[in-house]
């Protein structure tokens, strides 16, 4: 090649060689490399779906965490059901109680249980009618005629029962039926039903007649238990249930102790059999999911889907805080230690490292036996101020998980400045003169953050598992509040009955977990600064 | 710059100035370990000179640039700076000083916070300092003057908001080099600002700096391991071996007439690219170990590796034996038993009397030991010729020949 | 090297100092508190409260009764617990937590290890997706919720194990595997990426290179320096098992000293949960130091530097 055959560029031209590329900081070059990272981006997912379903999910949902409904109490989240006539559905709880269902699963109410034969293993149960009365419409009904002395009369809704005995048992009958009275119309004089021969009347009827000059009614204000049955169905504006006699549905437990050979022909499959008007059942007709309470009720009857989104929100929220708490006392502490360098570092760590030499989780528990009881006071000039007060609130659980595991952030701060505070760059500062404050806000921690980042990813997963381990051992938020750590301890001792109880509470918190995990996981891969470019 | 050192009062004085680093290791040892980065060393720098620095790795080169802008507290000895002694000066009243002196540094990559942007940089300095705050629109003023310093440097105003990665080493440099100026010091450190550079844009930056020191009168203290460019950009250049300047020179003195036995070796080794070289092969090797910095023995810290610091030790000359003249003497050579090989003393050793008699044993006549105060005396830096100092006992009689 | 050891020993003995004084301060902050007269606490338990601790001397003088009886390793009585001082409690207990413990470690140590060295061999086999899998669920997942999947599926549904009580041998594998859970999959872990980066050295190379078999090229170049950083774990380990024998003990209904704390938490039993913190600290102290004075006995490089 001769010289001809090369063009000289000018100075300009080669000065401007260094080609640029488009624009990252470093903080859009970290997401683009965690964005590669399937694992972070599903933990990613995750931690959102988690956070949303904590924040949103209480504002959706129609139940309180506190609401109570103890007929629906330790529903499981699907459930057998039988069809007992054309649109009537019923489904039998492992606490021998019959709901009335919806086909689709949806809970309508309880239906009561009137007798049982222990022996047999026979429970019968009787619909009901529903009287529906204006609050005012509950008067003095004197009876019009005299009644026997067997008779036991209610002045408020005006009728009066006697029982007789037969060949078939112990019956009921309605013998007289005031003019005005509410029932006059939905019932008949006449009508029976039956009923054991140790019941009380006054029970059945499951009315209240505190007016009554009957004996018998003086009985009722003496059984607290029906006056409790009575008051709770009073405070319902006025809805009784008035139980009346047929059709009534029989549910015959009995073949589940037998052994198939033992069964009736035709029965050797049978568990349990439904009849109702005539009508038998050997087996249900469908398993349907609970439509009413999406993941079942507790032992209380509240809906567990609801608590648990509730106890996404305290987790989360202690979790978050306590995080952030641990971080501001850390990087504080670290950064001014590791700065300074020296004696002061020396003894700072000192502390560190004794604050560090037993499980930090016994210093966690003790603090939380501690403030939960605490209370300090003063009396200053005759006026008495509370300064402390302590419990089993969000707070005393935030304040003893951040009083105590900022020393793990503390040391990686520390050790992360050591490091970088011979940089030239943080030596170009000084030489400059820039304060020591700015320096470390500036200079030091912006460039430490990453690892400080990963940290206080993983420390929310570790904070979620502390608050469930305190509150699982019974240190944690008080009732009815719920964090997840509570709903496990509580789901606990119905655990081989009812264990969706514990699931998903559980389920939760390994989901959490493992979001967090993932993402931090990925962070510190995104982060690291040996993959980064220049 | 030909103007009279002598009469101009110095810029900047460093007098004995001492920097220690304490190494003792664990909280009940008896013994101070200390490492004498910087030993007693001075020099003066004038008003728009460029004094170089040179020595080899660990020499405390750079130590001595960070001591002098206060990045260490200095163990002893003063910082004259424009007749402040900077030593005494305690670290909340440094301020003022600090915008008079600045530092470059030598890696591009570390010398710049990654997570400013290049406006950020070069305005901390600005801003730490309150430079344009009496202005009536500070801001602006600042702005116009960030982009007048990257354009002086070879930079575009398109690249103050990008970050230092986006930047080759070399633009990383000269931003650091804006950064230094944006305080207008008057005296700039550069702690080995080229030797991460590629050699094509190490000329650029040098060139630049030299252009900048014209315009701007600035003076510079240039620390460097590569002779060659020091001799380039340095009015006078002063030779640091182990903590210790060894000697001091103008450059040209230095480069034609070297005095001291360190700086010969250092200068022939600077590579020539000329095959029809006629000092080729007259290299000077330097044998022996370089000495351990920390609690240093008495006497000349080169002396382990100086050609000059050897005497022979004749059986049949003096009055004692041979045995007790050798005695105490530290060997310059390496003994071996003939047979096994093994090893009887190592150079630069002490001479047990054991070891004595094992020589006077083998029969020789005479043997290499140190001379005399080369071991046992620290030579001061002394004015051999006009503005020429070297720190050697044995200056002006090198090979002991008398010339 | 005495004086490392000395140093170390005395510098246990003072935190456990600290920590018994902190946690007696911490106690005396509740209000009505341990020591001072509770309406609902039963006269006979008084009584011996205040024999033990006369508590109605000044706050100094019950410090140094209560730091006096620590250093003659007494207790004091259970707070509410008539009869049974926090000793016997301790004595009854710890029996049955060590039993567990100690075959969780042996555990974690002889499955979590080989675990690991195999994962790393067999990287990004099946083997290794599985092994990683299990361990990340068994490091995320708490324990409690190890424990109880393990009592609904393996005791509950398929009867193989009893769901409480240490009764028979069977007994002890539920609460061992769940107590081992965390630290078996993290040791797992460890491993294997301590001996994958292990492996990646030169000195791994050259050993093969210089056609060393490669059982003995891992048995015994590879695994002596994979096996450190897991060695620095067992600290921590010993800590996630003390800690969650809490949990254990409370689900499978064990009588061990770990559900007893957990139970006198409950109960707010001061002196129980006073006496018992020091003494898990206590322990945990001094598990430590002999862990470190076992690992400084072996590593040269602290042997050389001190």
């Amino acid at each position: 090649m001769a010289n001809k055959d090369f063009e000289f560029i000018s100075r300009e031209e080669k000065l401007d060689s260094e080609q640029t590329r488009r624009s990252l900081t470093y903080w859009q070059d970290v997401w683009r490399r965690l964005k590669k990272n399937r694992l972070a981006m599903i933990g990613l997912i995750g931690v959102i779906i988690i956070v949303l379903f904590g924040i949103l999910g209480p504002i959706f949902t129609p139940y309180k965490y506190s609401d109570q409904v103890l007929d629906f109490s330790n529903l499981p989240p699907r459930f057998d059901i039988y069809n007992i006539a054309d649109d009537e559905y019923i489904f039998l709880t492992k606490e021998y109680r019959v709901l009335e269902t919806t086909s689709k699963g949806e809970l309508i109410s309880r239906i009561d249980n009137i007798h049982k034969d222990q022996v047999n293993k026979i429970y019968y149960f009787a619909k009901e009618y529903e009287v529906t009365l204006e609050a005012n419409t509950v008067g003095n009904y004197t009876p019009t005629e005299t009644l026997g002395a067997n008779a036991v009369y209610s002045t408020k809704w005006g009728i009066a029962l006697e029982d007789s005995t037969n060949a078939a048992g112990v019956i009921a009958q309605i013998v007289y039926i005031h003019p005005n009275s509410p029932f006059q119309g939905v019932l008949m004089e006449g009508d029976s039903f039956d009923i054991q021969s140790n019941q009380n009347l006054t029970e059945i009827m499951l009315l209240a007649d505190p007016n009554s000059t009957s004996s018998a009614s003086t009985l009722i204000e003496g059984r607290m238990g029906s006056q409790a049955v009575i008051d709770a169905l009073e405070a319902n504006n006025g809805v009784e249930y008035f139980v009346v006699g047929d059709p009534q549905i029989e549910v015959n437990f009995s073949y589940k102790l037998m052994d198939p050979e033992d069964r009736p022909a035709g029965y050797e499959d049978v568990l349990i059999t439904v009849t109702y008007e005539g009508k038998e059942l050997t087996e249900k007709s469908d398993t349907v999911s609970n439509s009413t309470y999406l993941w079942g009720t507790d032992s209380l009857g509240r809906d567990i889907l609801t608590r648990v989104m509730y106890g996404a929100r305290i987790s989360l929220a202690v979790a978050f805080v306590a995080t952030i708490v641990n971080f501001i006392i850390g990087i504080t502490y670290g950064s001014i230690s590791g700065y300074k360098g020296g004696g002061v570092d020396n003894f700072m760590m000192r502390v560190v490292d004794i604050i560090n030499s037993i499980p930090l989780t016994l210093y966690v528990i003790l603090l939380m036996v501690v403030l939960r009881d605490v209370v300090i006071d003063v009396t200053l000039f005759g006026r008495y101020f509370v300064i402390f007060k302590g419990g089993s609130g969000l707070g005393t659980i935030i304040f003893a998980l951040g009083s105590v595991y900022w020393v793990g952030m503390a040391r990686l701060v520390r050790g992360q400045i050591l490091g970088l505070k011979e940089q030239e760059y943080v030596l170009a500062a000084r030489t400059i003169g820039v304060s020591t404050t700015k320096i470390i806000t500036r200079h030091l921690v912006p460039n430490a953050m990453g690892p400080i980042i990963v940290s206080m990813t993983m420390m929310i997963p570790s904070a979620v598992f502390t608050e469930a381990f305190l509150s699982f051992i019974g240190l944690g938020v008080s009732a009815p509040q719920a964090s997840w750590g509570t709903l496990a301890n509580d789901a606990l001792s119905g655990l081989t009955t009812y264990p969706y109880q514990l699931f998903f509470p559980a389920a939760a918190i390994a989901v959490t977990m493992l979001a967090f995990n993932f993402l931090g996981d990925g962070l510190r891969d995104a982060l690291d600064p040996r993959l980064r470019k220049g | 710059m030909s103007e009279s050192y002598n009469t101009q009062k110095p810029l900047l004085e460093i007098k004995n100035l001492k920097k220690y680093f304490d190494k003792s290791r664990g909280l009940f040892s008896k013994e101070k370990r200390f490492l004498t980065a910087i030993d007693d060393v001075s020099f003066n720098i004038y008003k728009g000179e460029t004094f170089g620095l040179v020595g080899e790795s660990g020499c405390g080169k750079s130590t001595t640039g960070r001591t002098i802008v206060k990045l260490y507290e200095p163990t002893a000895g003063s910082i004259i700076f424009d007749g402040v002694d900077l030593a005494t000066v305690k670290e909340k009243d440094m301020l003022p000083y600090r915008r008079k002196i600045q530092m470059i540094f030598q890696d591009p990559y570390a010398s710049l916070n990654g997570r400013m942007t290049v406006t950020d940089i070069i305005a901390e300095g600005i801003d730490t300092h309150k430079i344009f705050d009496d202005m009536p629109d500070p801001n602006k003023a600042k702005q116009e003057r960030i982009y007048e310093l990257l354009e002086s440097v070879g930079l575009k105003k398109e690249h103050a908001n990008r970050y230092p990665h986006e930047f080759s080493g070399g633009q990383r440099q000269r931003i650091g080099i804006a950064r230094a100026l944006a305080v207008d010091p008057e005296l700039i450190i550069c702690d080995e600002p080229i030797s991460a550079l590629d050699v094509s844009i190490q000329a650029q930056v040098v060139n630049m700096l030299e252009d900048f020191q014209k315009e701007r009168g600035l003076t510079y203290l240039f620390i460097a391991h590569d002779l060659s460019m020091v001799k380039h950009i340095s009015d006078r250049i002063g030779v640091m071996y182990l903590g210790k300047l060894m000697e001091v020179a103008t450059s040209d003195e230095l480069y034609e007439y070297p005095l001291h036995p360190y700086t010969k070796a250092l200068l022939s080794s600077i590579p020539v690219p000329d095959p029809n070289n006629p000092n080729k092969g007259s290299r000077i090797v330097l044998e022996g170990d370089v000495p351990s910095p920390i609690n240093p023995k008495p006497g000349c810290r080169f002396a382990s590796r100086c050609e000059y610091s050897k005497s022979v030790v004749y059986r049949n000359e003096g009055s004692k034996s041979f045995v007790d003249r050798l005695e105490g003497r530290i060997a310059r050579v390496t003994l071996l038993h003939p047979e096994t090989n093994e090893l009887i003393v190592k150079s630069n050793q002490v001479i047990t009397r054991e070891i004595a008699e094992y020589i006077d044993s083998l029969g020789k006549d005479e043997f290499v030991v140190g001379r005399d105060r080369c071991f046992s005396e620290t030579p001061e830096l002394i004015e051999v010729k006009k503005e020429h100092f070297a720190a050697c006992h044995y200056i002006n009689d090198l090979d002991g020949t008398g010339k | 090297m005495r004086s490392y050891y000395v140093k170390r020993f005395f510098s246990a003995i003072f935190t456990i100092l600290i920590i018994a004084t902190i946690t007696f301060f911490l106690m005396r902050m509740i209000p009505g508190g341990p020591f001072t007269r509770e309406r609902q606490v039963p006269d006979e338990i008084l009584a011996a409260l205040n024999a033990r601790y006369n508590l109605d001397d000044p706050l100094f003088i019950q410090y140094l009764n209560y730091m006096k009886g620590l250093v003659t390793f007494d207790l004091g009585p259970s707070f509410r617990i008539l009869g049974y001082s926090v000793n016997d409690l301790i004595r009854e207990g710890f029996p049955t937590s060590a039993k567990i413990g100690i075959l969780a470690t042996i555990l974690i140590v002889s499955v979590g290890i080989p675990v690991g060295i195999i994962s790393a061999l067999k990287q990004n086999s099946p083997i290794d997706y599985f092994v990683m899998f299990m361990a990340t669920l068994g490091v995320t997942l708490p324990s409690f919720v190890i424990a109880t999947f393990i009592i609904y599926f393996f005791a509950g549904q398929l009867g193989w194990i009893p769901s409480n009580g240490l009764n028979s041998p069977l007994a002890y594998i539920g609460p061992t595997i769940a107590l081992s859970g965390y630290s078996l999959s993290f040791v797992a872990r460890l491993t294997r990426s301590s001996m994958l980066e292990v492996l990646r050295q030169d000195y791994v190379r050259t050993a093969r290179a210089n056609g060393i078999s490669e059982f003995k090229v891992i048995g015994k170049h590879a695994l002596k320096n994979a096996l450190i950083p897991v060695i620095t774990y067992i600290g921590p380990m010993i800590a996630a098992i003390l800690t969650g024998s809490f949990v254990i003990e409370k689900v499978f209904a064990l009588p061990g000293m770990g559900g007893y704390f957990v139970e006198s938490v409950t109960n707010r039993d001061y002196t129980v949960i006073i006496g018992m913190t020091v003494f898990y600290a206590a322990f945990y102290i001094i598990m430590v130091f002999l862990v470190d004075i076992a690992y400084s006995m072996i590593d040269p490089r602290i042997k050389l530097s001190s």
